[in-house]
């Protein structure tokens, strides 16, 4: 697994991170999700080795990551922003890689750059983003990682493209239990695929649950009542995270199981009761948003 | 595939990639040494006399053309290598892959030796095959020169072949520190040239402050060395190859230092920055006050220099040139023209009370340095420079190559007395100082290096630039000039040089037709060194026009001298040298030497005073011109005319004419006179000369129209 304790670094005044504790699961898809400059990259560089911490530890099984080479040996990292060796082709580039990763897997990189279609021999400077994109991916998967770290992996993909590149992590967890860490902003391809959700927000996180547990956690509920229901108890019992009301019904955010929710609402005979559960990207949207309305317009 | 050893670990499939990726910079790398270098040769074939001078250019790593290769090469390595390090995005990938950083430093590090280095190592090769086998026996020597001619031999060749590789690894590893410490490639570029040129620029600016305010600081001609050895780039050509071996462990101890340095720098090296102009923040300010520094001085010494301004100019520059190149360097570096912060007022106030404290240090001698007289049980020896005592027409000026004249005086009077001169140059500074800028005073320029016991500070080296009326009457250098140590130390024939080859006379810059035997050289060279033995420090410093100048060429009869050159010893010999002149009469070569003076048609007196001319007040203009033809009063006046002049703002000029010798000699040699006739040679009547006196009056002079 790999474990984030007390993460902090600092850019020169900007603390990108703080205190920031991460659990993700072996053989588990993790998506870290966040707003824009929350810290998402600069926590994957951490996690692939690349930044040193000021203070904190990242480790994958136990073992420090920074300058670790057997923990590299063993974790491939795509960044947003590719880079391959000017001239290089894929073909040349796999050689590059089969020889720094003790387990490369030429049969994977063959079907792949089948299935992908890629021209082996065509320079990777020559494709476009999209493409190399792809070509990263197989390269990356090809060193058959125990953990792969994504950022962005399908910013600039066709959706055919993209559900291929899926297919490929769901497999490579399934039949081999590696471990991937992913950071994207497409938050409804992020809940089909992930079994964890870290939500980071100014470099802290803020929530880390895994998607079930937090999908059927917290719920959007439209209710109304008749009059002789006194507006004070109606929601008695209930974590209500937000409350706001146009005309008799009332839209709210709660945070409890379905049952007990029904149980609460259902049990004073509503005129209205639709109970709802919440998307990934409206539970982000909340969490991200806290208390602005602009948001609360989204949400509703 | 990957070594794991902690400081030395490599990747030998990346090195294998970057050789793979980058192989054109050797292959073009050696074509450029190929025919800069190699081609010319195989080109001259059996005519190799004919480059001589090529390959010895080559070999002495003086070829322009090798050292432009030199630092090329490596630089283009270092940029090609390590440019992955100057964008976010590749710098993550490339420390995501399975390196840790030093295996990634150490395997660019290397690649890129092989890299620049190769197309040396192939030139090395080529040029042993070429030279192999030597030159026949004929061709090592030339008699002509007795300079040794045999570079085809492989011991030259892998002479240059070192030498040449520890130039690209210094520069190498000088570039590779650039990388490590810039953020993108223009300032990488601009770094690894101001890395190379770092050393001897903080060398050169802190020797000319300590020229400018230090009184007797020695400036280029005890510093140089200093500076061309602070760099093999510049110390290997000027050394023709030959540095010396202390020179080559120290650049070699230098890279070891550099290496480690940089890979220490490359382990700590803060990803995040990559695109900024530098990596690490604690340079910014390091460079601000680089670039303050230089901007300061050149604008300071420009201000002070160029435009004329003296001190209130100086100061000036100081002040607008740290503004304009701090400021300037702060934009370079934060990228943007917004840089007026707290934190760039707090760095500049803190530049400026630094510079304020080390110009007040200077100017009030805090550190003590122009006070300072070794301690005399310290003193081993000292030397000074053989003819500051006798202006430039030295009593023995020694040709360039010798270090003649540069012998320890060890005797202790010598050295009490030395001690005491410098003792009273330190008492006298405030009158003294200033000397060397009074370009109408007539001054000395002592150079004084004192030899001192003890493991730390053994030298110490002073440089005055004197009055002329200081030293002439001075009794600690009446003490040292006249003592039989000084007398052995000056003398004409050495051990190493005990032959004359040849002595020449000549007589105002004319020779003198005169041939001496090998007897006469001996016997006329004992009469002169039995005069300068003779000879009180009064006759030593007399300005009087000598009766002629030797010219001696000295062979260097020393078995086993690997380099032997001759020395050319020039020699006045002055009118109260009675041995010599005894000698002269004796053998009848005398009257040849008055000949000359016989011959002169006329004289003419003229008195020069400053500012007189009110079109052209900056020069001294003739006030008063007489003429005289007067054999008795011309020999007086060649008798006693001084051969300088000590004040140029008022002074008396004999200008003598020898006819038919303008002609031969052109008139740009010795001079017009003001009305356009030509006059041969000049010497002067200063303040207290007895002729003045005598002339003064004289109903032999005739009063000449004034020329304006």
């Amino acid at each position: 697994m790999i474990q984030v304790t007390d993460l902090e670094k600092r850019f020169g005044k900007v603390q990108a991170l703080s205190s920031l504790r991460m659990n993700i699961k072996k053989a588990s898809i993790y998506g870290l999700v966040g707003a824009n400059g929350a810290g998402k990259t600069t926590v994957l560089k951490h996690i692939a080795g690349i930044l040193r911490a000021d203070s904190g530890h990242v480790t994958i099984e136990g073992e420090d990551v920074y300058e670790n080479l057997r923990v590299k040996e063993r974790s491939c990292f795509i960044p947003d922003d590719l880079y391959f060796f000017g001239s290089y082709s894929l073909k040349e580039s796999a050689r590059f890689y089969s020889r720094l990763y003790p387990v490369w897997n030429p049969a994977l990189y063959t079907q792949m750059a089948a299935r992908f279609e890629l021209d082996e021999n065509r320079k990777l400077s020559r494709f476009s983003k999209g493409m190399q994109k792809q070509a990263a991916f197989i390269l990356s998967m090809s060193a058959a990682p125990d953990y792969l770290i994504l950022d962005e992996p399908i910013d600039g993909l066709d959706p055919l493209i993209r559900k291929l590149v899926w297919k490929y992590i769901v497999d490579g967890v399934a039949e081999r239990g590696m471990t991937v860490l992913v950071s994207s902003h497409n938050l409804r391809e992020m809940e089909g695929i992930c079994d964890s959700i870290g939500m980071l927000a100014n470099g802290k996180m803020l929530i880390e649950r895994d998607l079930d547990e937090l999908k059927s956690d917290i719920h959007k509920v439209q209710a109304a009542f008749a009059e002789d229901v006194p507006a004070e108890g109606r929601y008695e019992g209930l974590r209500v995270l937000h409350k706001e009301s146009r005309g008799v019904v009332d839209l709210l955010i709660v945070r409890n199981p379905k049952e007990e929710v029904e149980r609460v609402i259902g049990g004073k005979s509503p005129l209205i009761f639709d109970l709802l559960p919440l998307s990934l990207e409206e539970i982000f949207i909340y969490e991200i948003g806290g208390g602005n309305h602009d948001i609360d317009n989204i949400l509703f | 595939m990957i070594s794991t050893t902690s400081y030395f670990s490599i990747s030998v499939p990346l090195i294998r990639e970057n050789l793979r990726r980058f192989w054109v910079i050797p292959v073009f790398g050696f074509l450029a040494y190929f025919f800069t270098g190699v081609f010319p040769l195989l080109m001259a074939g059996e005519d190799s006399y004919s480059i001589r001078s090529y390959l010895q250019t080559t070999l002495d790593l003086r070829n322009p053309g090798f050292l432009i290769y030199a630092c090329l090469f490596p630089l283009i390595a270092s940029a090609m290598l390590f440019r992955y390090l100057h964008a976010p995005g590749s710098v993550s990938v490339m420390h995501a892959l399975p390196f840790t950083r030093r295996s990634l430093f150490n395997s660019h590090y290397l690649s890129g030796l092989i890299l620049a280095g190769l197309p040396v190592l192939a030139t090395g090769v080529l040029f042993l095959c070429i030279g192999a086998p030597p030159l026949p026996p004929e061709a090592v020597a030339d008699s002509a020169s007795g300079y040794p001619w045999e570079l085809f031999s492989p011991l030259h060749m892998l002479h240059w072949l070192g030498m040449s590789l520890l130039l690209v690894i210094f520069l190498y590893t000088l570039c590779v520190l650039s990388a490590i410490v810039t953020g993108n490639m223009p300032m990488h570029l601009i770094c690894s040239a101001l890395l190379n040129a770092l050393l001897p620029a903080l060398f050169f600016i802190g020797a000319a402050y300590c020229d400018r305010q230090l009184f007797g600081f020695p400036t280029l001609g005890l510093a140089l060395s200093g500076i061309v050895n602070l760099s093999p780039l510049i110390s290997f050509p000027v050394s023709a190859g030959q540095p010396g071996a202390p020179a080559v462990v120290a650049y070699i101890l230098v890279i070891l230092v550099l290496y480690a340095v940089t890979m220490l720098l490359y382990t700590k090296k803060p990803l995040e920055r990559a695109g900024d102009s530098l990596s690490f923040r604690f340079m910014d300010v390091i460079v601000c006050y680089f670039i303050a520094l230089l901007g300061m001085t050149a604008l300071a010494f420009y201000f002070e220099d160029a435009m004329g301004g003296g001190t209130v100019s100086f100061y000036i520059g100081l002040a607008v040139g740290t503004l304009i190149a701090f400021f300037l360097a702060r934009i370079i570096i934060k990228r943007t023209v917004r840089v007026w912060g707290r934190e760039t007022w707090i760095q500049l106030g803190a530049y400026a009370l630094a510079v304020a404290l080390f110009l007040t240090g200077l100017q009030f001698d805090l550190f003590g340095y122009e006070r300072r007289i070794p301690v005399a049980e310290r003193v081993q020896s000292f030397s000074i420079n053989p003819n500051m005592l006798s202006l430039s027409n030295g009593k023995i000026v020694y040709d360039y190559w010798s270090s003649a004249g540069y012998a320890g005086f060890q005797d202790p009077v010598n050295l009490r007395a030395i001690m005491a001169f410098h003792q009273r140059i330190t008492e006298n500074k405030a009158s003294l100082r200033g000397a060397d800028n009074d370009g109408d005073i007539r001054t000395n320029e002592l150079q004084l290096r004192y030899t001192l016991s003890g493991v730390i500070g053994t030298s110490m080296n002073r440089e005055w630039t004197l009055p002329w009326s200081f030293t002439r009457g001075d009794e600690s250098l009446k003490t040292l000039v006249e003592s039989a140590e000084f007398k052995e130390l000056n003398r004409i024939l050495t051990p190493e040089y005990p032959e004359p080859e040849s002595v020449k006379f000549s007589q105002y810059g004319v020779m003198l037709d005169v041939n001496l035997s090998l007897a006469e050289r001996r016997a006329f060279l004992a009469c002169v060194e039995k005069d300068m033995r003779l000879e009180t420090y009064a006759q030593f410093t007399d300005l009087a026009n000598p009766l002629l100048m030797l010219d001696i060429t000295l062979v260097d009869k020393l078995a086993g001298r690997a380099d032997p050159r001759n020395r050319y010893v020039s020699v006045s010999v002055p009118r109260h040298y009675a041995n010599s002149v005894a000698w002269l009469q004796e053998n009848g070569y005398y009257e040849q030497i008055l000949q000359q003076d016989e011959s002169i048609s006329s004289v003419t007196l003229v008195h020069y005073v400053y500012g007189e001319d009110p079109y052209n007040p900056y020069i001294a203009s003739s006030t008063e011109r007489y003429s005289f033809d007067d054999p008795a009063l011309v020999r007086a006046a060649l008798a006693q005319g001084e051969s300088t002049f000590l004040n140029y703002r008022d002074r008396w000029e004999l200008q003598f004419t020898v006819p038919g010798l303008s002609d031969s000699r052109g008139d740009s040699y010795y001079g017009a006179d003001e009305d356009g006739s030509y006059f041969n040679y000049a010497l002067y009547l200063n303040e207290g000369n007895p002729l003045l006196a005598q002339l003064e009056g004289n109903p032999l002079l005739e009063r000449l129209p004034d020329s304006q």
